[in-house]
């Protein structure tokens, strides 16, 4: 392979990384702090992006960001509603009917779904300003749409880390994924930080699904079709861990990349192989936080 | 805290009583419930050996699919392509599941928690991809379509009673077997580390070791489930390996409450009659069952017989 | 009302005709069989829960449309026709679940449906154990190969036929392009694709080079690195098979890199209007191969199937699946009354050679294999046209092939029809 195509395709596999990362690192902050394993992330992904459609179609004159702003707000509400009701009572359960419970969301949601916006496939377009791809050298093109998820990425990543090590609050989501116990101790009002980060978590995942809108069918059960993939991202990062997120997403995102180029005839096992991978060597993921 | 198991007081006169009770079933139901049976019957084996995992040990797997669908797929090929007598071919495909488990298992012992679930399903996950991928042997997505139902020794168990009576007596022994291992010094093992594995660790015990036997059991009667799924379908399909199986076990066990034995039994009998009553008379079943799903698990989250066991400890209580 | 009375009369005379060709002296003879006057049940499977909803949705709404324009003409000989429908949750176990409620607890007459072939082969051996007759909508060459039942008819294209005639379009419209790739999904389907589209190139002596195949998993959701290795091919056609979600993505993600621009050519085997109404705006002009295309058939039925559908569901009937399932209904309809009854051998007899009229054209059952054969099978480019509010085919680009010329040659399905 000669370098330039190699680059190419780093950058190529650098865009999809990314929108995996958005979606993971609002799974893996959940994970960490609340103990929460959310199968229902994807079904939030999805709504991400149904909700952009929704006002870029019905508001006049809305552009995609606005939409895009207003879509993350709703999903936001439906997080805090799904932590707040039916969440809430059962933090002190197993994983395995945490896991059951959230499944249940995505039965839900998904039908509520198919009840409002129907079966049809909708299509977000590519907003005007980044349509069309810029020329590389040896004639190949990058989509300008790719180069802004891999901004987006790179900026929300910073954003959380800023907000992670930098405030007040961050410190106590950290110290709180680190140990529970301390938080009571401290006197915080341990329900409304798990309110607020499941708020975080599913805001993130709203982003990722409108961000990826423009690039995908929106459709019902578009949540189930990643989800694997971001639990893998997560499991392999480290639970918890923004940084391990951030390598996990990439490594997942150019192994499915270069793999297509080199293995074509494996693609579907890509993930699985890394996870099995990572996980003989580092039982608990790259980054472990406990 | 998991409540304490309990026994049933004569144990021999349920299990014959049952067995006769069932074996008599197909004289008063239409053929379409003795289908319906039959298909819990089995359901209910693989839930029961997937809770040996999570209810008595404590472990999350979600990949016990990987033996469930390796063993159908291994007793259909067997069947279709030798001229081996099908108890043969059952009794090598069962032994193929554990065999997959003990591999497995050695590599997912090391794992914890969720991440252990993760570690199960990828290995799942492979298994299904080679599965789906290798067209030659397996048709792919299409299948292994008409998978007879051969004798079994000198057992016609041809015809939907002949057959409903084969995985009856399968699934009773099966399930006794299980019972036995569960009340054995082994399963009070697998109950202590579920409920505190350091300290059985410093008692001197080997918990690697009891989780491994613990896979491997749940394995071999994953693998029984799937012999006998496949000759009852008449077709194996990847759909069988897709994680999204896994999941259906474990629902059904915490559904019908994972700390007690016949839990995944309960769960399996109200699971399947739900979905196929739900499913019938609405195209938006997901919602519904989902929010009964919602509601059962924040309501009655030790699962049904979490529920019935509360009830009936309070009676005993409030009669003294 | 009025206008239902004449819709209705118009319809008795579009599929009386049909009838008529099939030698079906009984139609509209009052049937003696009046103590007979419970329903005629046929029990439907398609998808209508998960990702595949888009496909099974419409095409549960499709059958309905033909229940109500064949109950408010008076039923079958007499007899009310009944749907029973059920969900497979494109899940082999549960279509076969579902095949069994249906036949033993509903106790219907027939089966049809099923969006994928994975689902509906699993349904031929309870056809066969059942003797009852399953009409498969999904697409597999299976259904009427070596393994070909008297049960079973699959009732419109097959992967060959499809897959052939965008390759025969091809040669006929873009004769220059010699520089062939792939992108199909990574399943049967998809293999037997690309294996029958080639087989196309070759039925033709038309001499093209391969320069790439790839094949995405289903669901893929980044097809960037499929797109630009086949951008680095410098293929100058590329076929593929791709449909619903995964076709959509795909063009989302490809047109960025000015794909539709830098290949000359672009064809799918399997472009349900769906697709294009999935994309909207977004969509781009390539060739496309539909098994049902509302706007080519100037036909009294395809008027009356769209208009009701619209004043029922709203929106076009766009979803391949659902033409077929109409056409089902309407085979079955015309096979009983041919038959005069409702016994499955006698019905079988019917089906076998039956020529009738569906919304799309003519089709007809070849008696040999059971395999449903259009009359033609039509090709199209999208273009943009603002009479409709979606990219339909350019009508100067409109190619047909004749059915029998690309369906699978009975030398090579290997099928042994047994007796019923």
């Amino acid at each position: 392979m000669e370098f330039s195509y190699f680059i190419y395709q780093l950058i190529i596999g650098l865009s999809y990384s990314m929108l995996l990362f958005l979606i993971a690192s609002g799974l893996t902050i959940i994970f960490g702090l609340l103990n929460i394993p959310n199968f229902a992330h994807g079904a939030l992904y999805m709504l991400g992006a149904y909700f952009t459609y929704f006002f870029l179609h019905s508001l006049p004159g809305v552009s995609f960001g606005i939409a895009l702003v207003l879509a993350v707000v709703s999903v936001g509400l439906i997080g805090a509603f799904l932590e707040y009701v039916p969440l809430r009572k059962i933090y002190e359960r197993s994983h395995a009917l945490q896991l059951l419970m959230t499944f249940s969301f995505i039965l839900i949601l998904d039908d509520a779904t198919k009840y409002f916006a129907g079966t049809d496939f909708l299509s977000i377009a590519i907003p005007k300003l980044m349509d069309g791809s810029i020329t590389l050298p040896g004639d190949r093109e990058m989509p300008v749409y790719s180069i802004f998820i891999i901004a987006c990425g790179l900026v929300v990543a910073y954003l959380l880390w800023l907000g992670l090590y930098k405030t007040r609050l961050g410190k106590l989501v950290q110290a709180g994924t680190a140990n529970k116990e301390m938080l009571s101790a401290l006197g915080i009002n341990v329900p409304r930080l798990f309110t607020l980060v499941f708020i975080l978590g599913s805001v993130l995942a709203g982003l990722g699904g409108g961000l990826a809108g423009p690039l995908k069918a929106v459709s019902v059960g578009m949540g189930e079709t990643v989800i694997i993939t971001i639990f893998a991202i997560v499991i392999v990062g480290g639970v918890g861990s923004l940084k391990g997120a951030f390598i996990a997403s990439i490594l997942v995102g150019e192994l499915n990349t270069f793999g297509v180029v080199f293995f074509p005839s494996f693609a579907m096992a890509f993930t699985y192989i890394l996870v099995i991978v990572v996980l003989l060597t580092k039982p608990e993921g790259l980054f472990r936080t406990k | 805290m998991p409540p304490k198991p309990q026994n049933l007081k004569n144990p021999i006169i349920w299990f014959f009583a049952s067995l006769i009770v069932l074996w008599a079933a197909p004289l008063f139901l239409p053929t379409f419930y003795v289908y319906l049976i039959t298909e819990i019957l089995i359901v209910s084996l693989f839930a029961v050996s997937t809770n040996v995992l999570l209810g008595f040990t404590g472990l999350l797997s979600f990949g016990q699919v990987a033996f469930f669908g390796s063993s159908a797929y291994a007793v259909s090929l067997l069947i279709k392509g030798t001229s081996l007598p099908f108890a043969a071919s059952f009794f090598i495909s069962v032994g193929m599941s554990a065999l997959a488990a003990l591999i497995i298992g050695l590599f997912c012992m090391r794992l914890r928690g969720f991440y252990f679930a993760i570690l199960t399903l990828a290995f799942s996950q492979i298994f299904f991809v080679v599965v789906y991928k290798w067209t030659s042997l397996t048709g792919g997505d299409d299948g292994i379509v008409g998978i007879p139902k051969k004798p079994f020794l000198f057992f016609n168990i041809n015809g939907p009673d002949a057959y409903y009576h084969f995985v009856l007596l399968v699934v009773m022994v099966s399930l006794a077997l299980l019972y036995l291992i569960i009340r054995s010094p082994l399963g009070e093992v697998l109950q202590a580390i579920r409920d505190n594995s350091e300290r059985t660790e410093f008692l001197g015990l080997q918990v690697r070791n009891y989780r491994l036997a613990s896979f491997v059991i749940a394995g071999t009667f994953g693998g029984v489930a799937g012999a006998l799924f496949a000759p009852f379908q008449g077709i194996v399909t990847p759909e069988l390996l897709h994680w999204s199986h896994s999941a259906e076990p474990l629902m059904i066990s915490l559904l019908g409450g994972m700390y007690f034995f016949f839990g995944p039994i309960a769960g399996a009998v109200i699971f399947v009659f739900i979905k196929e009553w739900i499913t019938g008379f609405t195209e938006y079943w997901m919602f519904w069952y989902g929010l009964l799903l919602m509601l059962l698990i924040m309501y009655l989250p030790g699962g049904i017989m979490g529920f019935v066991s509360e009830h009936l400890k309070r009676g005993k209580d409030d009669s003294r | 009302m009025a206008k239902k009375q004449i819709t209705r009369r118009e319809f008795v005379k579009v599929v009386g005709s049909g009838a008529l060709v099939a030698g079906a002296a009984t139609f509209g003879v009052p049937t003696l069989l009046r103590a007979a006057n419970k329903p005629i049940k046929f029990g439907q499977l398609n998808t209508t829960s998960g990702i595949m909803a888009s496909q099974g949705v419409p095409a549960m709404r499709a059958a309905q449309i033909a229940q109500d324009i064949i109950n408010q003409a008076g039923g079958i000989m007499g007899r009310k026709l009944e749907l029973v429908q059920e969900d497979d949750q494109v899940k082999p176990s549960v279509g076969v679940r579902k095949f069994r409620k249906l036949v033993l607890e509903d106790k219907v007459d027939f089966v049809f449906g099923t969006n994928s072939s994975g689902v509906g082969l699993a349904c031929v051996p309870l056809a066969n154990e059942f003797k009852k007759i399953f009409i498969s909508t999904s697409m597999s060459d299976k259904y009427t190969g070596a393994n070909c039942s008297p049960y079973v008819f699959r009732i419109g294209e097959s992967t060959c036929m499809a897959s052939k005639a965008s390759a025969y379009c091809m040669v006929a419209n873009a004769p220059t392009v010699k520089k062939w790739a792939g992108i199909n999904p990574d399943y049967v389907f998809g293999r037997e694709s690309w294996d029958f589209f080639k087989q196309g190139m070759k039925d033709k002596n038309h001499p093209v080079e391969y320069v790439k195949e790839s094949f995405s998993p289903f669901g893929c959701q980044d097809y960037k690195p499929y797109i630009t290795a086949l951008l680095e091919s410098k293929a100058d056609g590329v076929f593929t098979s791709l449909w619903t979600g995964d076709l959509i993505n795909f063009v989302k993600q490809a047109k960025p890199f000015g794909f539709f621009d830098k290949v000359k050519a672009f064809v799918n085997n399997t472009t349900a209007v769906a697709t294009s109404i999935g994309l909207g705006n977004e969509m781009v002009p390539f060739w496309g191969e539909a098994r049902y295309y509302p706007f080519y058939r100037d036909s009294e039925l395809n008027r009356q199937y769209i208009s009701m559908y619209q004043k029922k569901f709203g929106g076009y009937p766009a979803a391949d699946t659902g033409a077929e399932c109409f056409a089902s209904v309407v085979a079955l309809k015309l096979a009983i009354e041919k038959a005069g009854t409702t016994d499955t051998p006698k019905v079988i007899a019917a089906l076998e050679g039956l020529e009738f009229e569906v919304p799309e054209g003519k089709k007809w059952i070849r008696p040999e294999d059971h395999s449903g054969i259009d009359e033609v099978v039509l090709l199209g480019k999208f273009h943009h046209d603002p009479k409709y509010p979606f990219w339909v085919y350019d009508p100067k680009t409109y190619f047909t092939v004749p059915g029998k010329e690309i369906a699978m040659p009975l030398s090579q399905t290997g099928c042994k029809m047994a007796k019923p």
